[in-house]
């Protein structure tokens, strides 16, 4: 693909409103530095060149854990609280964290992708032992979990610009019509009702994590569906309801309500409380790279950065891996008695070649994401509602932006100095073409998109940029397209191979914080079980 | 016969030009009434007493004018240059007149030396115009003509003055534009009667060069205002605005008015010199008396020195340590000359020290053995976000955190009459954070029904004793404040937190009613 024209650029990305807002504008002047950052391509494509190095010296390890992201990082969580500390956690990155990575610089740090974490709901133990252990909570002489006001995500959290200013809150009520407000409230009454709902067994329709969730064929059901669908069989076709609802596909998913399952799609609104209304957040200036520094500290040298791990293969006990220190070229075979293959399905089956596994890692779909982080030396003009922790313009491709500095009292720079984090999945049908898209984007293309959107609401933000960096991630996210969260090949994507145990939250089908732990928890604990230890299950 | 037309078109253009030079008279004039007016209705803003202030300027203005008047005899040839130049000296000291008295009020300690010496010098010159014209038009006109059509002329300038200033200029320019405008005139009455003129001017070119530099100089001067201050911003204001900045955190207005001056942090009033005292004693005496020591004592906000100035009336106050965002709201109190004299200097006590930072961030890094026997809370209104997040039960279990024991604090705590929701959760906050809250009331006139919170880490009295010499308190009216009638009494509220920020909505709701 060549370059852009500009509005093809626009268009492509940021949807015809915004497209149209621009044109015949003049294209920004770009007066700041920047770069394209991004997960390290160059490594990950060795091992789709079929790079195959020698190995020169052989290791032991008890366990292998492959991929420093949440689901990685949890299994060594998990074996360390039951003592096992044998274990190493190779990354492919500089950095661990995977999508929750974090960035910084002498203004504050900012996240790169994932940046909160929904306060747990009391099932889910393992979510709130990390938010004890983190100190972001704290347990009550009466059991309450109380947390802590300062990682609380602070008030005002969100707004919306529509028209010609900023309103509170995510749906566009600014000029809604009778009609509109009625399906919003149609709407948030099915989500309530979802909500409430227990089955047979007591358990909730939707829950995080989505394994305790209800699996009653009427719930199963609603995952042929899509949530554009479900919405016709509301008879929700409005506008609005469908921006609103198609806004929460985009930001969970990187999907278009055609793209998503009903049932993905409700569980993003009906998963998190018993009212239906929105959930308390912890969140933190660096995103979840917060709990990525937590979890890292307590694996400590046990987490090496920088190693491709080219090839694991099972043995009658145990496995073998292949894994090559970029920084250094050496090139190591370690046995080890159990891995965690804790990277996304389709590297999985790259390194593991299982049948079952490239059979199925074909049905594993990953949208791409575009992240830029544009540090600014002075807030951008701005009318209407005042900032907020995230800000999201109404008939925009993107996803907005979250305020770095929102969680935190003090930030260097020049007063009024932050980093604002702009947020675009690409969210094209098929995801080998949103790759090609991504890819083919130069650093001024990106820059100008960024402007581009922000520049509505901010008629004067090109002024306040001081640098804007990018980061693509060619990968970030599983789909929940429809049919493929309830499809046997989802449902057995957990179960171990041998000693090879699973963890990554595409096993979901759910692209969450919370998936991510309870996978790489469950991995430990398949672990701890083989080794004979009488353990309490976190999950 | 040739000649007849031509004569009579030679008398239409003399008869002409008369009426021209009489218009010239007219506007000048009419500035210099206005001038007078502008320095008349400055003196009585910034130092009240409007009928001294007015008597003495129109007083001085005219015994000036008189002055004038006398040394015109001493202007002997050439009459029709001095006249322009003349022109361009009262375009520039009365243009600039009430702008520069404006400015030198916040910034020199005696102010009314310069206002005198001001009005005279203006006087001064506008005496010479009027003479001066006399003589220039002596040989155009019959002398009783002459007399009665300049001084009609100038009558005539004067009632239009003393209407235009009161209904048009002011309303529509306030004072410093008006008397820049009014420059303007006269610099152009000087470059239009280069051509009125012309056949008794020498050196034209250059005289029109110099003409041109002064009205650049009053346009420039125009600009200048507008740029201190928006026309929009001066709207909002009930007094003239003497000091306006825009720091990187705030826009600092001080205007003045009725003798008094005011300070306005975003448009808020911060403080009347007038009455400031009232709420300064409430806040700070209680808690002094409630609080077991004095030595190390704490000042979050307040970078206006006022509430030091309580503070250092105690000998047995050691240290203060005053944390204020805004360099800009700290050095204002210690370079502005009628702000400092207000604090009494307090900000350059050596005991004070001055800390440039977020309060909340402050607080949070300190070290958990750091202790205060008093703390003093003094930021504005809830307002918006940023300054809801100095109200929260994070803030208020930090601040717990650093009282020493027996210590005490007192936070402002805005209006439980105007906005009385907002009030008591801030005491209801307060409390969700392990405080001991004893709310307080005073009356501060350009304020309204004010509100504190006095509080402690452990249940304790009110307070009886306050030191003697204070203008509003005494032990005797003490209890009183801790009497809430019907109309100000608790209602329920919810707890301030970072993640729900209600006492901005409270507030805005509240102070919504008044707008």
């Amino acid at each position: 693909m060549t370059r852009f024209t500009r509005r093809d650029l626009l268009l492509a990305f940021l949807g015809p409103a915004v497209a149209t807002a621009c044109h015949g504008g003049k294209p920004p002047a770009l007066a700041f530095e920047g770069a394209i950052l991004g997960a390290n391509d160059s490594r990950g494509h060795l091992l789709r060149a079929g790079f195959k190095p020698t190995p020169q010296v052989q290791t032991r390890t008890a366990v292998l854990i492959i991929g420093g992201g949440i689901a990685g990082l949890s299994a060594a969580w998990r074996l360390s609280r039951a003592g096992v500390e044998d274990y190493r956690i190779l990354e492919l990155d500089a950095e661990p964290g995977g999508t929750s990575r974090a960035g910084s610089n002498a203004v504050t740090p900012f996240p790169w992708g994932a940046h909160y974490l929904p306060c747990p709901q009391p099932h889910a133990r393992s979510v709130e032992l990390l938010a004890l252990e983190m100190g972001a909570a704290e347990r009550r002489s009466d059991g309450q979990l109380v947390f802590d006001e300062a990682q609380l995500c602070r008030a005002p959290q969100e707004r919306l610009f529509i028209a010609d200013r900023w309103y509170e809150g995510l749906y566009p009520r600014a000029g809604a019509t009778l009609r509109d407000l009625d399906e919003f409230a149609r709407f948030q009454a099915e989500v309530r009702r979802f909500s409430a709902l227990r089955d047979g067994q007591g358990r909730r329709a939707f829950a995080v994590p989505m394994e305790h969730g209800s699996d009653d064929a009427d719930i199963v059901a609603l995952d042929r569906l899509s949530m554009s669908d479900w919405l016709e069989a509301q008879g929700l076709r409005g506008e609005r309801i469908r921006w609103f609802v198609e806004y929460g596909c985009r930001d969970d998913y990187g999907t278009t309500l055609q793209g998503t399952s009903a049932w993905a799609g409700l569980h993003y609104h009906a998963s998190r409380t018993d009212h239906g209304g929105p959930e308390d957040l912890l969140t933190w200036p660096e995103g979840n790279g917060h709990i990525v520094s937590h979890l890292a500290r307590r694996a400590g040298r046990r987490l090496e950065t920088g190693v491709v791990v080219t090839e694991v293969r099972p043995l009658e006990r145990g496995a073998e891996v292949v894994a090559f220190h970029a920084d250094t070229g050496r090139c190591e075979r370690v046995l080890t008695d159990h891995v965690v293959l804790a990277i996304p399905r389709v590297a999985a089956a790259r390194v593991f070649p299982h049948p079952r596994l490239v059979a199925e890692a074909s049905g594993f779909h990953a949208g791409a994401w575009l992240v830029a982080n544009a540090t600014l030396r002075r807030r951008p003009l701005s009318r209407g509602f005042p900032e907020a922790w995230d800000n999201v313009l109404y008939g925009s491709g993107s996803l907005g932006y979250v305020v770095a500095t929102h969680q935190s009292d003090r930030h260097g720079g020049p007063p009024g100095a932050t980093v604002f984090t702009w947020y675009l999945s690409l969210t094209h049908a098929d995801p080998a073409e949103a790759h090609r898209w991504l890819y083919a984007l130069s650093w001024r293309d990106a820059a100008e998109l960024v402007v581009a959107d922000l520049r509505r609401a901010h008629p004067d933000i090109e002024s306040c940029i001081e640098r804007l960096d990018v980061w693509r991630w060619g990968h970030a996210m599983i789909r929940p397209r429809p049919g493929f969260v309830f499809s046997p090949e989802r449902r057995r994507a957990s179960q171990a191979l041998g000693d090879v145990h699973f963890a990554h939250t595409d096993l979901s089908a759910l692209s969450l914080m919370e998936e991510a732990q309870y996978h790489g928890i469950r991995a430990g604990e398949e672990i701890l079980a083989r080794l004979g230890r009488q353990v309490d299950s976190l999950l | 016969m040739a000649r007849g037309p031509r004569e009579a078109a030679g008398a239409r253009a003399a008869t002409a030009r008369t009426t021209a030079l009489f218009v010239a008279v007219l506007l000048v004039s009419t500035c210099g009434l206005v001038y007078e007016l502008g320095a008349g209705a400055l003196a009585s803003y910034v130092l009240g007493d409007s009928v001294t202030q007015f008597s003495l300027v129109i007083g001085i203005y005219l015994s000036a004018m008189g002055l004038g008047a006398h040394f015109s005899r001493y202007l002997e040839r050439g009459l029709a240059r001095r006249f322009v130049d003349l022109e361009l000296a009262v375009a520039l000291v009365g243009g600039f007149s009430v702008p520069v008295l404006f400015l030198c009020f916040g910034r020199v300690a005696h102010f009314r030396p310069i206002l005198y010496a001001v009005v005279a010098l203006v006087g001064t010159l506008v005496g010479v115009e009027i003479p001066l014209f006399l003589r220039i038009l002596r040989r155009r006109l019959d002398f009783k003509d002459l007399v009665a059509n300049v001084l009609s002329v100038d009558y005539l300038g004067a009632l239009l003055a003393s209407l235009l200033f009161p209904l048009l200029l002011v309303p529509r320019l306030g004072l410093v534009r008006t008397s820049l405008a009014m420059g303007l005139v006269n610099g152009l009455v000087g470059l239009w009667s280069t051509w009125l003129l012309a056949e008794e001017l020498p050196a034209l070119g250059w005289l029109r060069v110099r003409c041109a530099g002064v009205i650049l100089a009053c346009a420039a001067g125009l600009a200048g205002a507008n740029w201190m201050t928006s026309l929009a911003e001066e709207a909002l204001f009930s007094d003239p605005i003497i000091y306006s900045r825009q720091s990187a955190y705030q826009r600092i207005v001080i205007t003045a008015g009725r003798g008094s001056f005011q300070l306005f942090l975003d448009g808020n009033l911060q403080f009347s010199s007038v009455d400031e005292y009232r709420y300064h004693e409430g806040l700070v005496h209680p808690a002094f008396a409630a609080a077991a020591r004095h030595e190390n004592v704490l000042v979050l906000g307040g970078g206006d020195g006022l509430a030091v100035r309580e503070i250092l009336r105690y000998p047995d106050v050691h240290r203060v340590t005053l944390v204020d965002i805004d360099p800009a709201m700290t050095a204002l109190a210690v370079d502005l000359p009628m702000v400092r004299e207000l604090n009494r200097s307090s900000l350059l006590d050596r005991r004070v020290r001055l800390v440039h930072e977020d309060a909340l961030a402050w607080l949070a890094d300190l070290p958990p053995e750091a202790r205060f026997d008093v703390a003093i809370v003094d930021f504005p209104d809830p307002n918006n976000f940023s300054l809801g997040k100095l109200y929260t039960t994070r803030f208020y279990r930090l601040l717990r955190a650093h009282l020493a024991p027996g210590g005490a604090t007192a936070v402002q705590s805005t209006s439980p009459l105007l906005a009385r929701t907002s009030f008591w959760c801030i005491a209801t906050t307060m409390e969700a954070a392990g405080l001991f809250v004893r709310p307080l009331h005073v009356a501060v006139p350009s304020f309204g029904e004010w509100g504190f919170a006095l509080a402690e880490a452990q249940p304790f009295e009110i307070p009886g004793h306050v030191p003697p010499g204070l203008r509003f308190l005494s032990d005797a009216l003490l209890p009183g404040l801790f009497v809430f009638g019907p109309d100000l009494a608790r209602v329920p509220a919810e707890v301030n937190r970072l993640d729900n920020q209600i006492l901005v909505q409270y507030y805005e709701a509240e102070w919504r009613r008044f707008e």
